[in-house]
């Protein structure tokens, strides 16, 4: 099965890059649906693997600056961050999956998610890349996966490197 | 005709009040992380509960009760002070980390808890956020903190 192609070489991405990335497809939603086939994800990375989201789900991509935690939260909320302004709740993925890698001291990522009532935001380690997904190039999870964690993925893709674990968005965010 | 100054802006008027409004919240740091209470719920600050407890008449010591905010969010407690809170007939002894400062929030700045967090239960005894520079705080309300 062929890998996903990345879209841009990986050390020319950036947050920006994303950004923009994120609004032309957003442009794209009247195409018709044959020419949609292909899907586009952001990869990131959490500890050494990689991870993707669909890009039409996702607002913005930001440096995190600063997390506020709020007592008395489960770990997987990350906490609070101040978005040029405006308080948004930032969930921790790594917690969610149960990875056992252990906190980054590199400064992290923040993805914003569109259509939510209110922004919500992931915090992820690093940026990888875009990915263009035709959908007979996704995989099912790995049988070897437990429920648990299994549960927040769609699937699974080949891309340089290694396999990408596509999330399950809804699932993810579930309170 | 003559028009009376103002006239046309009657409906856009109150609405500019209410962001100007200002609400004085006392800033403080507990749990590692920065709160608000309304300044005009606070009575006191005393460095010790004794204090607290020793000026309060009988009936009001039954009545007091007396939550360390580190300890209830399971985080060491450290060197502190207390804040003697009232509203009503409600009264709480709350243990802080330290006070910041009285801050005029323009009301606009503030907003309620997240959605996320609220559907997901773990609110707590939280029910605004605001910003203060790039800092962020919860605004506590004392009655839903369970007395340890």
């Amino acid at each position: 099965m062929a890998e996903a192609k990345p879209t841009r070489p990986l050390d020319e991405l950036g947050p920006d890059d994303v950004v923009k990335l994120l609004e032309e497809e957003r442009q794209t939603e009247d195409r018709k649906p044959a020419e949609q086939e292909k899907i586009l994800y952001l990869g990131f990375y959490l500890g050494k693997e990689v991870y993707g989201l669909p890009l039409r789900k996702l607002r913005e991509v930001a440096r995190l600056a600063r997390i506020r935690t709020v007592p008395g939260t489960p770990p997987s909320v990350a906490g609070l961050v101040n978005l040029r302004g405006k308080i948004i709740c930032v969930l921790d993925v790594k917690t969610i999956l149960g990875l056992p890698y252990p906190l980054s001291s590199e400064p992290r990522f923040l993805i914003v998610l569109e259509g939510a009532a209110e922004p919500l935001g992931l915090v992820v380690d690093s940026i990888s890349d875009i990915y263009s997904i035709e959908p007979d190039q996704i995989e099912s999870p790995l049988a070897t996966w437990p429920q648990e964690r299994a549960q927040f993925f769609m699937g699974t893709v080949r891309v340089q490197g290694g396999l990408m674990g596509l999330l399950d968005l809804e699932r993810l965010v579930i309170p | 005709m003559i028009v009376a100054e103002g006239a046309n802006e009657t409906q856009s008027a109150p609405m500019a009040d209410e962001r100007r409004r200002l609400i004085s919240l006392l800033l403080f740091e507990a749990a590692e992380c920065w709160m608000a209470l309304p300044a005009w719920e606070v009575a006191r600050l005393v460095p010790t509960a004794l204090d607290l407890w020793e000026t309060e008449s009988q009936t009001a010591k039954l009545q007091l009760d007396l939550v360390d905010l580190d300890a209830y969010f399971g985080i060491p407690s450290q060197v502190g002070l207390w804040i003697e809170w009232r509203r009503g007939k409600e009264t709480r002894g709350l243990r802080v980390q330290r006070v910041l400062e009285v801050y005029p929030c323009p009301l606009r700045e503030l907003a309620p808890i997240p959605v996320w967090l609220s559907s997901a239960g773990c609110s707590g005894p939280f029910w605004a956020v605001g910003m203060h520079g790039e800092e962020i705080f919860l605004v506590l309300d004392p009655t839903r903190l369970t007395p340890v």
